[in-house]
């Protein structure tokens, strides 16, 4: 177990340095000057820089030293925690990183959740061979088809504006102060919409998954002998059909996890929830190329971490996995 | 203690009868062979003889009684409580039936559980496995593995174990031996020869091995495209007067054969479609006569010898055992 | 049948199919005529604005008083060259490389998948946002960034083909008697694949056609062309629109429009992916 373990952790970190350089060469590659992108089109003013002016910036922000120089000072900073600093907050990246991050955790974790759970209850019914589910598996794609923003907008109208239940944005009200059970139940009210929105958008390839999964596992040769040596029903549904059933439904729950953070952007613009996707918008619209590729580097390194621990909880599930 | 009556097996999808008319009877402490080709129905004879016809088939007619109660008709949670306790089945493909991440001796311990109510923990379990694993050279290391790590015959000899360990009052092998090498196979017949004496439990052996039949059974079944043929005794051991016993005989290859004296049997056993007539073996049968088409025969023979064939019956009308 | 028409016979009989292949019908001819069928150009400013669906302006205007039917239009043009333009070429290229990697897969293949592996590891969206970002947003660059993000996952689907049919004997006997591996692709595993292949150009076609969306909707997208995605957007970003009746022929049409487009190209995916099923079963 150890040396698989330690076989992925390698090739986690070769492909995390890969993204680090990445993060490093590509606004350095697009032509043009940086500082004047970054300095050109403050507010509404166009401001022309002098070459004296340009110069003095290029030694601040240490763009004049040679490319491996600002390489290593920006992988040590990098691995000091120093991410740069955001101009349109005026603050370190990784403050914001760090304050925002645990609002899009809370957002993709309880949408995935809610999906799996739905998922295994009815993908486990589908896949016991009780026939094909259309009422389930219709508005199931349907919803899956829907771009996760457009359902976002329609939830929004809906049931934000037009019927009043859930607030319209924000991740819980503001200039409020209210602590506990109270702050929870906001918190949980914010979150509603966009839970649901991204719930929706994965629930279909779950309960695919989990459906065909089951109506595998059922036809295999241990299931019956469970059925000939007499077992409780109960076990044979938990012990041998649901357990073995569940092995490429974690693994797939783990990509869908890796993979949300495109859904987590999307979600929260329309929203205005305050997490990382939102913030990433805002990077791209403010040119805040620091702040753009701290969340780069933050969702590469989520990606990686959820990869990493999806195959580490599927090898410790399945013992056969390792003998591969 | 076991009674199948008149037991008529049909699978719908498949269209086919796997099983015609079958009767045959276990009591403590028999030891019966059912013997056949591949496809002649002794796997879903076995299944059902359990009382839990294979996924696909149902019993059309008959019944299977033991101790009395029609199994057929039990309800699961009934039928459940004997299995693997009072009596058990132990199916052919026996290595692919042990749960795939638990190791062997927690597969084992389910079944275990049943008679002690409550869960065993390992080393009750091992406790109980190892003496009868030990003669078949079973040792702890292949308790605590996974079915991965087991190969085809440990399994088997490991699947048999689990049968045993309850102590069972009926037992159903089918192919117990089809994985196992010459060694572990003879080993096998000893090990069932010494847990079966000293208890009053009936075996009914599925084997197209007439050899290991003969060498181990008292009486001897034979099963031809789902119906029985022939029964006779083993010890001593009759010649068979089924033209199709004979001819399975006349197939069993030994040591010191000229290669190429051996002749096979024509044909292949086909499942039975739809309800035929006549014999069915006519078709294969080196002397079938024009009766043998037309109608299906009757049991002939007294005492322990029972033919189903027209030309075992001779003009005096008794079983004449030169034809 | 590994025909086009055994092909397409196949998915018209499977439902998901039929209903995806009518409702790309529907696209494909609505985005052909769409120039006929528009009875404005998307940008000019023709009418009230926002004015309900009427006479003049079947779908109504928006907040610029732009006619919204024209806009669809255009709108459906873009996406669905967006879907074929990436649907075909990420596949294209996924074959050749998935094909290439399971040819050989000693060295040439390690070195495909290392790179397939790397691509995919990186998050989708962001990814494309990075890159949206720092090229600059015209519709060329948005289908290159995702035919470079589409061809790593038909790449591995095709490898994986790939290498369990090369053991399989005729083709072992191919490669014996000398047939190169440009042979082998055009004769043996085009026609195996075919239904695989269409099957992934789908669902590539499919989340090309959400990308584009999302890339629009966040304003990434070629600010000269009216996207679904950017007509969106600008519908939620008019002040107080969700207090309007408007939003309702504004938000609507493309809405209905970007999801029929998704729901076509998965439907058939799933469509083609049953018939593959079958065809490799036998």
């Amino acid at each position: 177990m150890i040396r698989y373990v330690s076989k992925r952790l390698a090739g986690c970190i070769a492909v995390f340095l890969a993204a680090l350089c990445l993060n490093f060469l590509l606004p350095r590659l697009v032509p043009g000057n940086p500082i004047q992108d970054l300095t050109s089109g403050v507010g509404s003013v166009a401001v022309a820089l002098d070459p004296e002016a340009m110069a003095v910036i290029s030694r601040y922000y240490g763009l004049d030293r040679p490319l491996l120089d600002q390489f290593r000072s920006s992988m040590a900073g990098m691995l000091r925690g120093d991410l740069g600093y955001s101009i349109q907050y005026r603050t370190a990246v990784s403050e914001l990183l760090k304050e925002r991050f645990p609002w899009t955790l809370l957002l993709t974790l309880s949408g995935l959740v809610l999906s799996f759970m739905a998922a295994l209850v009815l993908g486990a019914r589908g896949g016991s061979g009780h026939g094909t589910q259309w009422w389930v598996l219709t508005p199931a794609i349907v919803l899956e088809s829907i771009p996760p923003f457009v359902l976002g907008s329609l939830l929004l109208v809906f049931l934000g504006v037009h019927g009043g239940f859930f607030p319209l944005g924000g991740g819980s009200t503001p200039f409020s102060a209210l602590t506990g059970v109270r702050k929870l139940m906001d918190l949980a009210h914010h979150a509603a919409l966009p839970v649901l929105v991204l719930a929706a958008s994965s629930f279909f390839s779950f309960y695919l998954v989990v459906r065909s999964s089951t109506s595998m596992v059922r036809n295999e040769p241990y299931v019956l002998m469970a059925h000939l040596k007499g077992l409780p029903e109960r076990t044979i549904r938990t012990r041998y059909v649901l357990r073995t059933a569940l092995l490429p439904v974690v693994t797939f729950f783990g990509l869908r996890l890796a993979n949300s953070a495109g859904g987590a952007i999307l979600v929260e613009v329309v929203f205005g929830y305050p997490g990382i996707g939102r913030l990433t918008y805002e990077a791209v619209l403010g040119h805040d190329y620091a702040l753009l590729q701290g969340c780069f580097l933050t969702f590469t390194l989520w990606v990686l971490g959820v990869n990493f621990i999806t195959d580490c909880l599927y090898a410790a599930l399945d013992p056969r996995v390792k003998e591969a | 203690m076991l009674e199948v009556c008149d037991l008529t097996l049909y699978a719908p999808r498949r269209r086919i009868t796997p099983v015609r008319r079958v009767s045959l009877e276990l009591r403590r402490g028999d030891r019966k062979a059912v013997v056949g080709e591949s496809g002649g129905g002794k796997t879903s004879l076995a299944w059902a003889a359990a009382g839990y016809p294979m996924p696909g088939q149902k019993a059309l007619a008959g019944s299977v009684c033991f101790d009395g109660v029609d199994l057929l008709k039990l309800p699961r949670d009934r039928r459940a409580e004997l299995y693997y306790h009072r009596l058990a089945l132990v199916p052919q493909n026996v290595q692919d039936t042990f749960h795939p991440t638990q190791t062997l001796w927690m597969s084992v311990g389910e079944v275990l559980r049943k008679r002690a109510g409550r869960r065993l923990r390992r080393r009750e379990v091992l406790e109980r496995v190892e003496p009868i694993g030990a003669p078949l050279g079973l040792e702890t290391s292949h308790w605590d593995a996974r079915p991965h790590e087991l190969s085809g015959g440990q399994k088997q000899r490991m699947g048999l174990v689990q049968a045993m360990v309850n102590d069972p009052e009926l037992l159903i092998l089918d192919e117990p031996t089809h994985a196992l090498d010459e060694l572990n196979r003879a080993r096998f017949i000893k090990s069932l020869e010494a847990w079966s004496s000293e208890r009053a439990v009936g075996i009914l052996l599925c084997t197209h091995d007439l050899g290991l039949a003969a060498a181990w059974a008292d009486r001897i079944l034979v099963l031809y495209r789902g119906t029985i043929v022939e029964e006779f005794p083993s010890r001593p051991m009759v010649p068979p007067m089924h033209p199709y016993t004979r001819d399975l005989l006349h197939c069993a290859v030994r040591l010191g054969d000229i290669p190429g004296s051996r002749s096979a049997v024509r044909g292949h056993p086909a499942p039975v479609e739809g309800d035929p007539v006549g014999c069915g073996y006519a078709d294969r049968c080196a002397s079938a006569l024009d009766l043998c088409r037309i109608e299906a025969p009757e049991p002939v023979g007294a005492g322990p010898h029972k033919v189903w064939c027209h030309k075992a019956v001779g003009r005096s009308g008794r079983v004449d055992t030169r034809a | 049948m590994v025909t086009a028409r055994g092909i397409l016979q196949a998915l018209r009989a499977d439902p998901a199919g039929r209903i995806g292949l009518f409702g790309l019908v529907i696209l494909v001819f609505l985005s052909a005529g769409s120039t006929r069928l528009a009875p404005h150009a998307p940008d000019a400013f023709v009418g009230p604005i926002l004015a309900p669906p009427g006479r003049f302006h079947l779908l109504g205007t928006n907040g610029l008083g732009q006619d919204i039917l024209s806009q669809v239009l255009a709108g459906c043009r873009i996406s669905l060259t967006v879907a074929v333009t990436v649907g075909f070429t990420g596949t294209a290229l996924g074959f050749l490389a998935g094909a290439a990697a399971g040819f050989h897969p000693k060295r040439l293949g390690v070195f495909i998948m290392r790179v397939v592996d790397g691509l995919m590891a990186v998050p989708r969206l962001p990814l494309i946002i990075l890159l949206a970002v720092f090229l600059r947003p015209r519709l060329v660059n948005v289908i290159g960034v995702l035919v470079f993000l589409s061809w790593p996952g038909v790449a591995r689907t095709i490898r994986a083909q790939v290498l369990s049919v090369r053991e399989r004997d005729y083709l072992r006997f191919v490669r014996f008697s000398g047939g190169g591996f440009l042979y082998v692709l055009r004769y043996h595993l085009w026609r195996e694949l075919l239904p695989l292949l269409l099957a992934k150009a789908a669902a590539v076609a499919g989340h090309a056609v959400l990308a584009e969306a999302g890339l629009s909707f966040l304003g990434l997208g070629d600010p000269t062309l009216k996207s679904w995605g950017t007509m969106i957007r600008s519908c939620l970003d008019y002040p107080g629109i969700l207090w309007t009746p408007a939003w309702s022929w504004w938000l609507l049409p493309p809405s209905f429009m970007v999801s029929l487009a998704l729901l076509s190209f998965t439907l058939i995916g799933y469509g083609l992916d049953g018939v593959f099923k079958r065809e490799a079963a036998g």
